[in-house]
């Protein structure tokens, strides 16, 4: 792997008895856009804000930007961008006067935070609101004032929070292309996001967790590569012969409305399934690989998890 | 070309040391209060006392170049101050009450705690911009009558003006360093300034009503600092006194500040920080 920007071993984060981070390890490449997924309660906030140093982990070790976040806390948070989920905001201000505010907080000199405040009000495509007080913005406004908040002292790394809750298709389509843009110029980011959707069209990686476990952690592509023993066949004869045939030989199939998804045992090939449609006297009119949407893919993991 | 043209781009400018953030706090929060309406009204009304003062001191130079010294003790910069300290607790509300309460509402602490910066640098840069807003209904007059007084009255030495000036401005910083740890105790407490600003308007006002009626009952002397105006108004002349007589209402408010501030200090670094990002 490329230089790690997180590296987390064996973190775990307890509240009294109950383990809310348990043993988690994983490393995220630099530049990578990594989605955070997980069920409500899985312990995505409480991953997020450990790895923010707001709170303190009971065992493990945790390097941010090579930083240990126990030693070096605000060294790391120096180069770190947060995005929060709910609104928040600096009290009494306009959206310009709350992103050079924050930039000063991260040690801008005045001169510099003035200019890039207006550099990144450009990039989000925020002219003559900037200078409104953000009570008065829309959602998708605000959305694009918290990204400003967490862009303006030019972050290596940026959590993001539901970055696209709340938002109108087009204001979400307008904060997909920012964030596709922040990403391919170099900045790492960690979105924790429910639509699996999202996740699938920004980031490249991925971090699956579940009851305070990781279930995953890897490309999107490598978890797509697990279903490579895994089929979506359509034929013409008798489905239930075939089925029977494939279960005979020790795969999984099912009839999902038109196809027969079938899982291969391990080591098998795909003439297995040639095989047993000639056994049952079927035709096989399209055979491909089932690729698992993000969605099915969480859910496999999940039921895989809670099966063992 | 701007930079929405030309892509997302890094910041490569250079960064002030991290010690330095809470000045940031402190100015942009001073700035702020300053701004307010309400705050900036009562920063002018503020003024009167000292213009009635001065001129009292203008007029008691006048007779006293005429007929000698006066045979009574005026106590002009303790009467100012007593007068002052009304505005104080009214300023105290009015602009400190939101100063924690309005982050809350806002939930403005994850975004200041995101930042290289420790809730201790947080609650200082939010207290010195409170103290140096109170400070000007307060301190400043303070200043400036000392300073008036030593231009106006004959026979004033520079040793004389500057034991005033220092045990004046004692005084006054023991008093708001007070009224801003209490300030930001309560505002620490709620998200809903004006309540806090009531609260602490219902403190300050009652607590001299319950001492008077304490004093009542009772006929104990000690009473009488339950009140607090009469507990600042006591440890202020302690100081005017140049430390001489009953230096406990110092000693209580001291107390009090601390016992504040370690509240403060345990509600906002240990639980809030945690609880607000939790």
């Amino acid at each position: 792997m490329a230089q790690a920007i997180i590296e987390t071993t064996e973190l775990t984060k307890h509240y009294g008895a109950f383990a809310a981070l348990e043993s988690v390890s994983f490393a995220l490449a630099k530049g990578s856009v990594t989605g955070l997924l997980g069920p409500n309660g899985a312990g995505k906030t409480t991953l997020m804000k450990t790895l923010l140093g707001f709170l303190p982990y009971t065992s493990g070790s945790c390097n941010v930007l090579g930083k240990s976040l126990a030693r070096a806390p605000l060294a790391v948070r120096q180069r770190v961008g947060f995005m929060p989920e709910n609104d928040a905001f600096f009290p009494d201000r306009t959206g310009l006067e709350s992103v050079v505010y924050a930039g000063r907080l991260t040690g801008m000199p005045k001169e510099a935070a003035f200019s890039r405040a207006y550099e990144v009000l450009d990039y989000l495509g925020m002219d003559e609101v900037r200078h409104r007080p953000i009570t008065g913005y829309s959602v998708g406004l605000k959305q694009k004032i918290k990204l400003g908040q967490a862009l303006v002292h030019g972050p290596s790394l940026c959590f993001l929070d539901e970055p696209l809750s709340g938002l109108d298709p087009k204001s979400r389509d307008e904060m997909m292309a920012l964030l596709k843009g922040i990403g391919t110029s170099g900045v790492s980011m960690v979105i924790s996001s429910h639509v699996l959707k999202d996740v699938e069209a920004l980031c490249t990686s991925l971090l699956m967790l579940n009851r305070g476990k990781l279930l995953y952690s890897g490309t999107l592509a490598d978890l797509r590569r697990q279903n490579e023993g895994r089929f979506a066949i359509r034929v013409r004869g008798d489905h239930g012969k075939f089925i029977a045939a494939l279960q005979a030989a020790g795969a999984t199939a099912e009839q999902q409305r038109g196809t027969i998804e079938v899982e291969l045992p391990e080591g098998q090939d795909v003439k297995y399934v040639w095989k047993a449609a000639n056994d049952s006297r079927c035709q096989i009119r399209e055979l491909r690989h089932a690729s698992d949407s993000l969605e099915q893919a969480f859910l496999r993991l999940l039921d895989e998890k809670e099966n063992s | 070309m701007g930079v929405y043209r030309g892509g997302y781009r890094q910041y490569d400018g250079s960064f002030l040391p991290i010690s330095t953030r809470f000045w940031v706090i402190f100015a942009s929060e001073f700035l702020r209060l300053w701004g307010g309406k309400w705050n900036r009204r009562l920063m002018l009304i503020a003024g009167i006392p000292l213009i009635v003062t001065i001129a009292v001191l203008v007029g008691k130079g006048v007779v006293e170049s005429k007929v000698g010294a006066l045979p009574f003790e005026l106590n002009l910069l303790g009467r100012m101050l007593q007068v002052e300290m009304l505005f104080m607790a009214l300023l105290a509300a009015s602009a400190g009450s939101g100063i924690l309460a309005d982050d809350r509402a806002s939930n403005a602490l994850v975004l200041y705690l995101a930042r290289p910066l420790t809730p201790a640098r947080y609650l200082i840069g939010k207290g010195l911009a409170l103290a140096g807003i109170l400070a000007t209904v307060y301190l400043v007059p303070a200043f400036l009558f000392v300073v008036a007084a030593a231009v106006i009255l004959p026979g004033a030495t520079v040793v004389g003006v500057a034991t005033d000036l220092s045990m004046a401005t004692a005084g006054c910083l023991l008093n708001i360093t007070f009224v801003t740890m209490v300030i930001l105790l309560f505002s620490s407490l709620g998200s809903r300034g004006r309540y806090i600003g009531l609260a602490w308007f219902g403190l300050f006002f009652f607590s001299q009503m319950i001492a008077n009626g304490a004093y009542r009952a009772t006929d104990l002397p000690w009473t009488k600092l339950l009140s607090m105006p009469d507990l600042f108004q006591k440890s202020l002349d302690w100081f005017l006194a140049g430390g001489s007589g009953d230096g406990i209402a110092v000693v209580i408010l001291a107390a009090l500040a601390t016992l504040a501030g370690a509240a403060l200090w345990q509600r906002v670094i240990y639980r809030q920080a945690g609880k607000a990002v939790a």
